[in-house]
Parts: C-alpha cells; sequence; structure tokens
C-alpha cells in the first residue's frame, strides 16, 4: 500500500491531468456555481477510488466519475423542487440546464440536426465533439464497449448529415441554382 | 466529413479551448486539492461479493463498518389482508453476519452494482430500539417486500445500537439492504443520507 506522501503525490499528479478537463466537461453540462460543486464531489471520488484510477489515461474515467456526480446532482434537485411544491417545474427540473448544444442560435440548422438526436446520441456527439474523445475512450465514460460506441455514434453522425442534407435541399428548392446554402 | 462536422460541431461548444478555466495551480486549486486530500478515507465495504468492473459506482455516506456483530436476524412482519380482516403474518428471516475471523476482512468496496443485487432493500424509520431488536416502520420498499414493519433481531454482544458501527435512533429514517436474510450493514446500509437514499434510488429505481 502506497504511504501517505505517495498517494498525495499519485493524487496530485492525476489532478493535474483532469483538472481543466474536467472543469470544461462540467460547465458544459451544469450551471457555473454547480459545476464548482460537481468538480469537487468528482475530485473526491476520484481521491478515495485513487487506486482504482487509470494513472496513464485519468481523463476519460474522471468523465465517467463526473457523470455520475451529475446524475445524482439532478436527482437531488428535482428531489428538492419536488419538495418544495413545484410539481410544475418537475418536467424542466429533469434537464433544469439548458443543454447548450441545442441552444445556440447563430447555427440554426446544426442545432435543429441535433434536436433531432436522442439524449444519449446527443451526449456521445458531445463526448466526441467537445471532450475530443475516440470511441474507446468515450466508451470508459459510459461504462460501455468500444464498438457499441463506435456504432452509435456513426448512426447519430449519419442523423445530422441527412437532417444538413434535407435542410439544405429545403432551402435549395426555393433558391436558385438549387445547391442549397450551408446552414453550418 | 468526419473533421469537418467535428469542427462545425465545435463552433456550439459553449468551453472551447480559448475560453479559460482555473488553473490548478492558483490557490484556490491547491486549497481544493488540500482539503480533499484532507479528507479521511473511507473504506465503503460489503460482505462476500466481489465488485464488478466498470460499474455506476456512487460515494457512499454510510460510514464502513468494521464488522463487529455475531449473527442477527431480520423478521419481516408482513400484513397481509385475509378474508376481509387485517391480520398481521409474522414471516421470520434468521440470517448469520459472520462472527469474528479472517472472513470479517473480506468486505469490499462499495458499488451500486451489487447494492441492486440485494434481495431486500427498504427505507424505514426506527420506532423502537433495544440491545437485542430495532423495529422499523417501512417508509418506503425498494425491493423484496411489502412488510409494514421490519423488526432487526441481534444476538450480538454489543447489541443492536451498536451494530454496523451506526447507531440506532428512534425517530430517525435508515435505509437497509439485505441479501438473502443476511443485513448488509457495510456501508449499504445506514443514516437515509442524500447520497445513500441516491445510491437506493440507482440501484432499484425510485
Amino acid at each position: 500500500m502506497a504511504s501517505d506522501s505517495e498517494r498525495r503525490a499519485q493524487f496530485e499528479a492525476v489532478a493535474a491531468t483532469v483538472y481543466e478537463p474536467l472543469q470544461r466537461y462540467l460547465r458544459r453540462r451544469a450551471p457555473t456555481d454547480d459545476a464548482s460543486a460537481l468538480l469537487n464531489d468528482t475530485l473526491l471520488v476520484m481521491w478515495r477510488r485513487l487506486d482504482d484510477v487509470p494513472i496513464d489515461d485519468p481523463i476519460p474515467w474522471s468523465f465517467g466519475v463526473a457523470k455520475r456526480c451529475l446524475a445524482n446532482h439532478r436527482r437531488g434537485e428535482n428531489r428538492r423542487l419536488r419538495l418544495v411544491g413545484k410539481i410544475t417545474a418537475y418536467s424542466q427540473a429533469i434537464e433544469p440546464f439548458e443543454d447548450p448544444s441545442l441552444s445556440d442560435h447563430h447555427n440554426p440548422g446544426l442545432t435543429a440536426a441535433l434536436g433531432e438526436l436522442d439524449e444519449v446520441e446527443r451526449e456521445l456527439i458531445r463526448l466526441w465533439a467537445w471532450e475530443q474523445l475516440e470511441p474507446r475512450e468515450i466508451a470508459v465514460v459510459l461504462d460501455t464497449t468500444s464498438n457499441a460506441v463506435s456504432v452509435r455514434l456513426s448512426r447519430a453522425k449519419k442523423k445530422i448529415e441527412i437532417a444538413l442534407a434535407r435542410q439544405n435541399a429545403a432551402i435549395g428548392g426555393h433558391g436558385a441554382g438549387g445547391h442549397g446554402m450551408e446552414l453550418w | 466529413m468526419n473533421d469537418e462536422l467535428r469542427k462545425k460541431l465545435g463552433r456550439l461548444d459553449p468551453m472551447p479551448p480559448d475560453v479559460p478555466v482555473e488553473s490548478v495551480t492558483t490557490p484556490s486549486s491547491r486549497a481544493r486539492l488540500e482539503q480533499i486530500m484532507n479528507t479521511t478515507l473511507q473504506e465503503y465495504s460489503a460482505p462476500t461479493r466481489q465488485p464488478r468492473q466498470r460499474r455506476p459506482w456512487i460515494l457512499a455516506a454510510a460510514a464502513a463498518a468494521a464488522v463487529t456483530v455475531g449473527v442477527i436476524s431480520v423478521s419481516l412482519v408482513e400484513s397481509k389482508n385475509e378474508g376481509g380482516k387485517h391480520v398481521a403474518a409474522t414471516a421470520p428471516l434468521d440470517l448469520s453476519v459472520p462472527g469474528a475471523g479472517p472472513s470479517m476482512g473480506s468486505c469490499i468496496r462499495f458499488d451500486v452494482a451489487i447494492l441492486a443485487d440485494m434481495t431486500t432493500a427498504f427505507a424505514g424509520t426506527a420506532t423502537a430500539v433495544d440491545d437485542q431488536t430495532v423495529t422499523l416502520t417501512v417508509d418506503h420498499w425498494y425491493k423484496g417486500g411489502e412488510a409494514a414493519t421490519v423488526a432487526l433481531h441481534g444476538s450480538s454482544s454489543g447489541g443492536m445500537t451498536q451494530i454496523g458501527a451506526f447507531p440506532f435512533e428512534v425517530g430517525h429514517q435508515y435505509l437497509v439492504s439485505a441479501t438473502d436474510g443476511n443485513v448488509n450493514f457495510c456501508g449499504y446500509s445506514g443514516d437515509a443520507s442524500d447520497e445513500l437514499t441516491a445510491a437506493y434510488q440507482q440501484a432499484f429505481g425510485a
């Protein structure tokens, strides 16, 4: 078993690697104030489970922990809302944080295309495009297989492609030349 | 298409690389890490099962228990409605918890996947506590029963108030899980904290 100083040094090294990516991951998915508390929760879990952290590539693993902290936080928030009688707010409380990938008004075409995906597919797309993870890394975050991620990610990309092509065709049909307008 | 799509999607990113985040070297980051590293490590554990790999894990709230109990039993006092008459039918389960010995060190890390495999799980409020028995009124069954009341019977020398290293107090709510009649106090049962409640909800659904 590692000594206390060795354990601290090991955690310091892991924290140095994951600290900034974790902040980005959480702030993409939670309000800033919550993201700070969730960073604490995530790091605390990592400190306690340091023996399980893959030292050579801790970032995807840390996102997996953050994902569960985030899910717990959302459940707690929903319970709180129910307790104070905000039943009517419940449906919104499921997704208390506006999904930035669906609220960017500068890219209406792409935003609309993402809106056609289900939440699992959108999260795959976020992890791939925003966290810049590859399928094997996404598999670690989502606790599934690399193959399952590859299949589902390809399907999600294809859906986006089709949605964009459809949008372009619709606009092209109304404009000159028929080539459509680049929406994104 | 792949690279182009990734690039285009990146434009929707609310936290692109050029948006700064706090460095790990700032004083507040250092303070955060120090606070975390000064947190007492807890050994989340349960008797018998080995944890599955790469399954969801939640921070358990209940303190890990250095198991000090001998044998306990749980009686599920079930309510049945027979011929319109409300009667109580007792279906006692005599359970054993490993006594002192080498196996006592086999408690394992808390894992929601293991919690989900427990055959009995409920939230209950303690209504009576003595050295041998804790009686709980069931507030919510997560799994494995319908009884209105559950009695935990102990025969350990430490008495029921000491089992699992957490005290039972009348009026307090607890989450209790059991496998094949063995109540698992080793991080899998305890005060109904938000964290443990979240773990139960994740394991069994609300």
